[in-house]
């Protein structure tokens, strides 16, 4: 099933065109990369599917509901998740408040109950904060999660943030860059994250520029530059596309 | 009874002085990216500067320039320590100054010079004039054509002058100006000068016609910041409109409906066009 | 820590309980209860400012509402004090609903702008439409509050005493809702939009929805203030919503520290009692209060509860 789809998608800035009628899918199950030189339009991609950037043509489609033009906090409530280039946490917020952030109610949600704790409240929080230890322990920094977030590690702060991405349970995570700026071993530990989630049933939508990690991880690949879609296939028909190689490296 | 047109020139006195106040509070905010809401006591002590210079014998275009040269200062040392210090912090901060120091200014007013408004009388600017079967007194011919000369000549500076063109630059992009060496503290202490000395402008080119009080600026500037808003944050040419079709609106409005309400007709113009175009009729341009 | 922070609550209870008893003049229990009231007003205040962080200068306007409908609903509709009190915040709050509906999408300065035109604006309704509020006269001879307890007989809050209860009971009440507010989920979405409005909205936070609440949460305690300032000194009319009140408020809460419940509490009690002993006028005591305003913003912006909050977490680190 087609979870994530871009139909004709195009993004205009003041007259720099930033996306090009771009086309593109991702599978439920798959983890799909995303590749191309800077500023070929990765970003903005991400931002258009999330909401955080308004589209100027074409469509965006999640789980073949068109969510195009929908307001971010509407599409995150809907099953998609994302992080962010520049990690986003709350640094003066604890671990454990950070992760609770991350789980909105729905619609539904009722203001006076939340503030006077009813049950239903109290055992949503109790779920809340143990889910949310699981994610902590998953990756291994449970104990920190009385610590202010801004006082971790650059290392431990993208593990938060990959983790507040999962607590609300997403259909497809959104990961900009994971690998960027991480040491190797760190590298190995996000793959291996991200493979196992895999195994558990999330997809995922991977923008990364470090090649060993895109291939070992995507099934798919899609390539961008300029805005326009250039390629897509398996990682090995990839590193061998001509149109790829030209487009990092010129003639 | 009142003509359509004499309503018409009417308006377009009082939105002389509106656009001036305004544009002095666009520029402020393009630049400095801060709110003055102090700028009606600008107005409003350059009023009381000129009463004050005129009684003592000295002639009105005098008082009128030293009106300026008081309020340019004024605003220099305010920025330099009320303002200066607070970019950079939380976005409150800078407004929350201004509104201070609006304070500190109107009460300050109060306490000197009582709260019984004063007037001066010019018997010059109190000829009539007669165009075309509109009358008007001769001051506020004088203001429209004062302020059409100070437009030009703003348009002018900011278009031609080394300053100006450095003033639209660091209203599009502050870092970038920083970065190549534009001294941007220098360009925000002048922009807001420039917009005191407007502001004080306005007031010393009224104080012929209007009762001079403490209070005289707050209920202009709320009309100002309508204009603001409506014309775009930062939008000279828009906030000078707006300030005009403002005045005018209100010029009609009150002959034919309702003087009580008249000091919210501005606002409820600004609200309206707010409901449909939040970001003002013509757009916070990027840039003067 | 947690054991001994219920001792000092509880003794400072029952010292707040005797206070009627300690025997000050009639003239300071006056201000106590003012100060009782202005510690209501600035808590609904700081929930705007302080944790919803935007400027809003609406606030005087809602204390206006609050007042003039508990007094119209107790005058002319002869509706039960009980009763009308809590309407009169609700109807502040569903007017803080119909204006920050389109306000609240606004640009940040635009909405200080706007909120401060609103404020003019019910100036103005106080003060033109006769029929309903008695005009620039305002309404004389509002009737003290009148409690009927149903087989218990009626409480009749007359003396300093009655007030002063009254108003206790009206700061309990909001200091308890803002500390569960504050602490809830209600108060960590407040308080991601404020830090990062972009992150919480992916993370499915509605900032429109919340900040909507945060208005209207601030305007209903306002209205109450209103409203039980309005039957204490049994008169209502257009200076309840001055711009004075935005002056005050501002100080109040930001010198006080915004942000924290007891440094609001301490800038409320703190800016009712100093002007009563400050035999100046009042525009002399705006001067000053500019310059407090001033001097504030630039050396301590986080006021004197940030401080206090500085310090006490400085010395827990330091225990650890």
């Amino acid at each position: 099933m087609r979870l994530l789809e871009t139909v004709d998608l195009t993004k205009n800035f003041y007259g720099l065109t930033a996306l090009d009628k771009v086309n593109l899918h991702v599978n439920k199950g798959e983890i799909v990369g995303l590749i191309g030189p800077n500023g070929s339009g990765k970003t903005t991609l991400f931002n258009c599917a999330t909401g955080v950037l308004p589209v100027t043509g074409g469509r965006v489609k999640f789980r073949g509901e068109d969510i195009t033009g929908l307001a971010t906090h509407e599409i995150a409530l809907k099953g998609l998740s994302r992080t962010f280039q520049i990690i986003r946490i709350f640094p003066k917020m604890t671990v454990m408040e950070n992760m609770l952030l991350a789980v909105q109610q729905h619609q539904g949600e009722r203001i006076l109950s939340s503030i006077f704790r009813t049950p239903r409240i109290r055992s949503f929080e109790r779920k809340a904060r143990e889910r949310a230890l699981e994610l902590l322990e998953f990756v291994n920094i449970a104990h920190l999660n009385h610590h202010l977030a801004g006082h971790l590690s650059f290392g431990q702060h993208k593990l938060l943030e990959f983790m507040m991405a999962l607590m609300s349970d997403p259909e497809i995570v959104l990961l900009d860059e994971p690998a960027a700026a991480v040491n190797p071993t760190m590298i190995r530990k996000m793959m291996d994250h991200i493979l196992q989630l895999n195994h558990e049933g999330y997809t995922f939508f991977i923008i990364e520029h470090n090649m060993d990690v895109v291939m070992e991880l995507c099934n798919k690949v899609v390539v961008l530059n300029y805005g326009e879609k250039i390629a897509e296939g398996r990682p090995e028909e990839i590193k061998n596309n001509e149109d790829v190689i030209e487009a990092y490296f010129g003639t | 009874m009142e003509t359509f047109f004499q309503l018409l020139a009417n308006g377009i006195a009082f939105g002389s002085i509106y656009a001036m106040v305004a544009v002095g509070l666009t520029i402020v905010f393009g630049i400095l990216e801060v709110v003055n809401f102090a700028q009606g006591e600008f107005y409003m002590l350059a009023a009381y500067v000129t009463f004050l210079v005129y009684i003592s014998q000295i002639p009105y275009p005098i008082a009128i320039v030293i009106a300026i040269g008081l309020m340019i200062i004024t605003g220099l040392v305010v920025e330099r320590f009320a303002i200066r210090p607070l970019i950079g912090r939380a976005w409150q901060l800078p407004i929350l100054s201004t509104l201070g120091i609006s304070i500190i200014m109107q009460n300050g007013a109060i306490v000197i010079w009582t709260p019984n408004p004063r007037t001066i009388i010019i018997d010059v600017a109190n000829i009539n004039v007669n165009i075309f079967g509109i009358v008007l007194v001769l001051q506020k011919l004088l203001i429209i054509l004062f302020a059409l000369a100070l437009f030009i000549g703003l348009h002018l500076f900011i278009q031609k002058t080394k300053t100006g063109k450095a003033m639209r630059a660091v209203s599009q992009n502050k870092e970038a100006c920083r970065i190549i060496g534009i001294d941007v503290p220098r360009i925000s202490a002048i922009t807001f000068a420039m917009g005191a000395g407007l502001s004080g402008f306005g007031g010393a080119l009224v104080a012929p016609v209007m009762a001079i009080h403490p209070v005289m600026g707050i209920l202009l500037v709320l009309k100002c910041f309508a204009a603001v808003i409506m014309g775009g944050f930062g939008n000279i040419k828009g906030t000078i409109y707006a300030a005009f079709i403002l005045a005018i609106v209100e010029s009609f409005a009150v002959a034919y409906l309702s003087l009580q309400y008249k000091d919210i007709f501005a606002f409820l113009v600004m609200i309206i066009i707010l409901l449909f175009k939040p970001a003002g009729l013509f757009g916070r341009k990027v840039g003067i | 820590m947690r054991i001994s922070r219920l001792l000092v609550l509880t003794a400072v209870g029952i010292f707040l309980l005797g206070i009627p008893y300690f025997g000050f003049s009639a003239y300071v229990m006056h201000i106590i209860i003012f100060s009782g009231v202005y510690i209501v007003f600035a808590l609904s205040y700081d929930i705007v400012v302080g944790y919803l962080g935007m400027l809003s200068l609406a606030h005087p306007a809602f204390y206006g509402v609050g007042g003039y409908t508990s007094v119209l609903l107790v005058m002319r509709l002869d509706v039960p004090y009980i009763i009308a009190l809590p309407i009169a915040g609700i109807l502040a709050l569903l007017v803080a609903l119909a204006v920050g509906y389109p306000a609240l999408r606004l640009s940040y300065h635009s909405f200080a702008i706007v909120t401060l035109a609103f404020t003019l604006i019910m100036r103005a309704v106080w003060i033109n439409w006769v029929s309903l509020t008695n005009g620039p006269m305002g309404i004389p001879g509002v009737p003290r509050p009148v409690i009927d307890i149903p087989l218990l007989g009626s409480i009749h809050v007359e003396t300093s005493t009655g007030y002063y209860y009254f108003v206790l009971i009206l700061v309990i009440i909001t200091c308890l809702f803002v500390y569960l507010m504050i602490h809830s989920r209600v108060g960590r979405a407040l308080l991601s939009i404020r830090e990062n409005e972009v992150l919480a909205e992916t993370l499915g936070v509605n900032a429109f929805k919340y900040r909507m609440i945060a208005f209207a949460i601030g305007a209903f305690f306002a209205g109450l203030a209103g409203s039980f300032t309005a039957h204490y000194i049994t008169f209502i009319g257009p200076e309840f919503t001055d711009f004075y009140y935005v002056t005050m408020l501002l100080i109040m809460v930001i010198l006080g520290g915004s942000g924290t419940i007891h440094g609001v509490i301490i800038g409320a009690v703190a800016f009712t009692f100093i002007p009563e002993y400050l035999r100046i006028t009042p525009e002399f005591r705006d001067v000053i209060y500019g310059f407090v305003l001033l001097l504030t913003i630039t050396l301590m912006p986080e006021g004197i509860g940030g401080k206090i909050d500085e310090i006490l977490s400085r010395r827990r680190v330091r225990a650890s």
